[in-house]
């Protein structure tokens, strides 16, 4: 029974064992510690850039950039994935690691903040916090402490499949609820839908409900920030309008899986003719997908009381763990300088966060979105945002799917989302 | 034969092993009853024991053993047990310091940090069980619950059945078998988020592969991940695709050690072949399909990634599982006291439900 | 009639099985926007352009390279400390030995979201973070090779060892010349489910790397990837990292065969 091979197979181990070991020693040298420490800066980027080539370049370039006007400052950017992305970033934050500096979105401060493991930049923003638009400070704003530096704004806004809309004869976009239905059944007799929506418990409901919510005239929180307000009639009356689109068919059923994506979604497989809160890199795809004749980029959408779109900021916030503040602080100031800002909205397509800086629109569209941008509201920041974003999620699902009324859905997330202040309070 | 010998020894020990002590914690039975696709084989040299009058006491192999009282005394026992267990106490060594460091450390900091209200800057407060309390109340939990269960329920099955179909079609066959098993193996070689990308195409409602071919038939479209009752089985469907590879290869090899003569000696005695599998074959392979169903349940109940990339736990909660509701805890809201709480939760859960398992099957299999 | 019935059998669910294999495979060639069954059957658009999108010159190599360390320093060490383990475990008598068995057994029913935190923290603690060492050595720790090694152990007939013992050999002898010769068929089939298992870990490699060094294919990838990734270049990003082990599955099928299919733990 003995085999042959005996003394062969364990030749062969032995070296290899030696082989690995010695590999895991030679790479063990080395350890972490919260940033770089000493003289280093490191920064969390993600792929903000939508051309992976071009991205790398141009953090390739702020990297040399900043080392030569900050001679002896050792900068490192590090791309990340926007996958998991809170759960890296919270595990390293959480074992006192993580970087120096990393780019947040206002619906991320809340929850760092209150768990301390950001610092104030208010420091770096220094004199020019005047030149920055106030909704983009406000957005990053906590307890009265800004606490990410926006480095560019985006901007959402409709945007219409002009093929689709002739199909069915229709030649003024729809610009306002009523416009929009009356427009679904002509779309419908055409063979589409008329609304992409995104109802997964994944999207973000600033670029789902909220927008319709606004339009409406309702808000998320009521003013003294305990109580949700999302259940007052002006709620109804948005999700009653979505929910009867929806059962018309005029919202894809699809939009249930949806979560806020263009690509690969509805509408931008051309089953829907319009969406309101797409970016102007969904409008690029769009004309990739659709042919450049086809896209319309229209103003933001207007409900029965306003006419408000989503758009947010995107900072640079400060790791309270930082070894290195005083350099990460010049980091972020380099990057809020009007030259960055510039070149960042140029390579990215994303819009100035100054009121003196306006970035050359160079997209097909940018007149349309430059326009979007006074109607760009960036969220209510609140530390239970996310909280009642999942509470409220669900129930609108169960308001589409038919299992409850739009009242008695909202009505439930509202006493969740109540009862959940109260507790943090 | 030492099998032989090791087979004549259990008679005596075995009321032991199975005598209370060992059942009030992880006795030793509960380690060895899924044990061994093997204590049913026989080496293939071994012609002569007829094993299925001797259905394979799970402890056999480990005869003579000793009392379970003298185990535990290193003085009283003898230079050569001296030695023995010294060596296996050495052998066990590399993996032990590893597994003391790496699994069952975080295990007890996740054990502490349910205690308390960690914040991710490492501020905490002993709470207690204030996060288990809150825990009970929590409507959201218990829905979780309720939807991890029946996931199991669901996928549990359909993954054995699918693997113990492959392999005893696999078993059966000679014609290109290794082509065969490389092929049904080819899912479990993905990952399981691409194997979630893949299905939610498939399963779409507006042009996926599935509801073009229905309505090439006239039928649908179904909406499988947007209706409440359609989505936990459409999920479990897919990772049972994704996931019985790794069963299969498991219960094949289990297949291949059960000794020829005994399916031969009922084909003489003019059994078929549903019968022969019935009869024979399976209650040979219990042991081995008591491993698959305890591993693959331990699966099941943490299951997230699929539910994650397919459903975002839509519509309306009807796919959202307690690892899910654990990971919004933990990596959304930052209550990682409280997330840790529902890991442990969950750890008992699937502690118990291994045992009761065991003691529906694994007392057959005894 | 009753002879056609298997091998039937086979081919259809054969064709069930990888249908959605075959169509990632299509929907990664397929033009961007091609990603409907009849135009994502079209082969003569196929093109490679999801693939460069997906690419983008960066450092793949680098990372495959990496990936390739992760799974393949895991694998031996995996195979050697577990069989080492589950010798012990399954035949040699010690103080605790059940009771260390059951503990590495409930391990693997907690869930790894919930230990991440405090794993993180010691590995960090130690100064793994961005390291090889802090990578590999952590993952090393598998209840379920352990497990699965006693199970097969257990069954060797004693004898084998007895009688090695009684020429003479020493332990460590007896384990490399008597137990590892004897366990390969069972250390073939688990070194493809370690090489997946880490080949495929997303998780891990994301947390505890950091620098673009450290990236293994699956994190770099994802780092590629913008918001709106189309799914023509997601099928791309999974056909390139599918491939690598379905050459390590086909390079061990040969030996799993063998070992596998001739009845157990025959050597």
């Amino acid at each position: 029974m003995k085999p042959p091979t005996t003394s062969g197979s364990s030749r062969a181990a032995v070296p290899l064992l030696l082989l690995c070991l010695a590999v895991l020693a030679a790479a063990g040298c080395g350890g972490g510690a919260a940033g770089s420490g000493g003289n280093g800066v490191t920064v969390w980027m993600y792929p903000v850039i939508m051309d992976p080539k071009a991205n790398a370049a141009y953090w390739d370039g702020v990297e040399k950039g900043f080392e030569r006007a900050h001679p002896g400052t050792d900068l490192r950017i590090e791309q990340q994935p926007w996958v998991n992305r809170d759960q890296k970033l919270a595990t390293a934050l959480g074992g006192g690691k993580g970087p120096d500096v990393v780019l947040l979105g206002p619906d991320q401060i809340p929850q760092y903040q209150a768990n301390g493991v950001l610092r104030p930049v208010d420091r770096a923003l220094g004199k020019a916090r005047a030149a920055f638009r106030p909704t983009a400070l406000a957005a990053m704003t906590q307890d009265g402490e800004l606490y990410a530096a926006p480095i560019y704004h985006t901007v959402t806004s409709t945007l219409y499949n002009r093929r689709l809309l002739a199909k069915a004869g229709i030649k003024e976009p729809p610009a306002t609820w009523a416009a929009l239905k009356a427009a679904a059944p002509r779309l419908k007799r055409a063979g589409v839908a008329t609304l992409d929506y995104s109802a997964s418990g994944e999207a973000s409901l600033n670029m789902s409900f909220y927008p319709l919510l606004w339009q409406a005239g309702g808000r998320v929180f009521d003013e003294s920030g305990k109580k949700t307000a999302f259940g007052g009639p002006e709620g109804v009356e948005a999700l009653t309008f979505l929910v009867r689109l929806y059962r018309e068919g005029a919202v894809p059923r699809s939009a249930l899986t949806n979560a806020n994506l263009f690509t690969d979604q509805a509408l931008g497989r051309q089953q829907v003719a319009m969406g309101y809160t797409n970016t102007p890199a969904d409008a690029a795809l769009a004309a990739q997908a659709w042919g450049k004749g086809n896209v319309i980029v229209g103003p933001a959408l207007a409900g029965p009381r306003k006419r408000v779109g989503f758009g947010m900021p995107g900072g640079l916030g400060i790791n309270a763990a930082s070894r290195n503040t005083a350099g990460a602080e010049k980091f972020v100031a380099y990057m809020m300088a009007p030259a960055q800002i510039a070149s960042l909205g140029r390579a990215g397509g994303f819009f100035s966060p100054r009121t003196d800086v306006t970035v050359p629109g160079t997209g097909a569209h940018a007149k349309e979105y430059e326009a979007a941008l006074a109607y760009a509201f960036p969220g209510e920041p609140h530390r239970a945002a996310r909280q009642v974003q999942a509470l409220l999620a669900p129930e609108i699902q169960a308001a589409l799917t038919g299992e409850k009324s739009p009242r008695e859905a909202l009505a439930a997330a509202a006493e969740a989302g109540d009862a959940l202040l109260a507790r943090q309070r | 034969m030492s099998r032989v010998e090791s087979r004549e020894t259990p008679p005596e020990e075995e009321p032991e092993a199975r005598g209370p002590a060992d059942h009030q914690g992880p006795g030793p039975g509960g380690a060895d009853s899924p044990a061994s696709p093997v204590a049913v084989a026989a080496p293939p040299g071994d012609r002569t024991i007829p094993p299925v009058t001797v259905p394979a006491p799970p402890v056999a192999t480990t005869a003579p053993a000793p009392p379970p009282a003298g185990r535990s005394r290193w003085g009283r026992m003898s230079a050569a047990r001296r030695r023995e267990a010294l060596a296996g106490l050495a052998f066990v060594a590399p993996m032990l310091v590893l597994f003391l460091v790496f699994r069952i450390g975080p295990t007890l900091g996740a054990v502490f940090l349910s205690l308390t209200d960690y914040r991710l800057n490492g501020d905490w407060t002993f709470i207690g069980a204030g996060n288990y309390a809150r825990l009970l109340d929590d409507r959201l939990f218990w829905e979780a619950f309720g939807v991890t269960a029946l996931y199991t329920v669901l996928y549990v099955p359909m993954t054995v059945v699918l693997a113990l179909g492959t392999a005893v079609l696999l078993h059966r066959t000679l014609w290109l078998r290794g082509f065969f098993r490389g092929l049904f193996f080819l899912p479990y070689v993905t990952s399981i988020v691409l194997a979630a990308v893949i299905w939610k195409w498939i399963y779409e409602v507006e042009d996926g592969l599935l509801n073009s071919v229905l309505g090439g038939l006239g039928l649908g479209p179904v909406d499988f991940l947007g209706s409440e009752s359609l989505v936990l089985p459409s999920i479990a469907a897919a990772s049972a695709w994704k996931g019985f590879g790794y069963s299969m290869l498991i219960l094949l090899a289990g297949l291949q050690s059960v000794p020829r003569e005994v399916t031969e000696a009922a084909v003489i005695d003019g059994a078929n072949g549903w019968q022969r599998f019935r009869w024979v074959t399976l209650p040979l392979l219990r042991p081995v399909l008591f491993f698959v169903l305890v591993i693959e349940a331990i699966g099941a109940f943490q299951v997230f990634d699929a539910m994650y990339v397919m459903t975002a736990g839509g519509p309306v909660r009807a796919s959202y599982s307690l690892v899910y509701f654990l990971y919004d805890s933990g990596f959304k809201f930052f209550d990682f006291g409280y997330a840790c709480a529902v890991g442990l939760v969950l750890f008992l859960v699937v502690l118990v439900f291994s045992l009761i398992q065991r003691r529906l099957v694994g007392r057959e299999v005894d | 009639m009753a002879r056609l019935r298997l091998p039937v059998l086979l081919v259809l669910v054969a064709l069930v099985t990888v249908t959605p294999f075959a169509v990632m495979v299509l929907v990664a060639f397929a033009p961007p926007g091609g990603r409907t069954l009849p135009g994502a059957l079209d082969v003569t658009r196929a093109t490679w352009q999801n693939f460069t999108d997906v690419l983008g010159g960066a450092d793949v190599l680098r990372w495959a390279l990496n990936s390739l360390l992760y799974s393949l320093v895991s694998v031996v060490l995996i195979l050697l400390f577990a069989s080492m383990a589950g010798y012990a475990f399954a035949k040699k008598r010690f103080p605790g030995r059940e009771a260390l068995f059951w503990a590495f057994l409930a391990t693997l029913m907690v869930p790894f979201q919930a230990t991440l935190i405090p794993y993180y923290l010691l590995v960090a603690g130690m100064g793994g973070v961005d390291t090889y060492w802090g990578l590999i050595v952590p993952t090393l720790a598998n209840s379920q090779a352990v497990f699965l090694m006693r199970q097969f152990i257990v069954q060797l007939p004693d004898e084998l060892f007895e009688a090695a013992r009684m020429d003479g050999a020493s332990e460590w002898r007896v384990y490399t010349t008597v137990v590892l010769p004897l366990i390969r068929p069972v250390l073939a089939t688990l070194g493809v489910f370690v090489f997946l298992w880490h080949w495929n870990d997303f998780l891990w490699p994301l947390v505890i790397g950091q620098s673009e060094a450290m990236r293994t294919l699956t994190v770099g990838l994802a780092t590629l990837e913008g918001e709106n990734v189309t799914i023509n270049q997601v099928m791309a990003g999974a056909t390139i990292t599918v491939i690598p082990c379905l050459l390590v599955f086909g390079l061990l099928q040969r030996y799993l065969t063998d070992s596998i299919a001739t009845s157990g733990m025959k050597a």
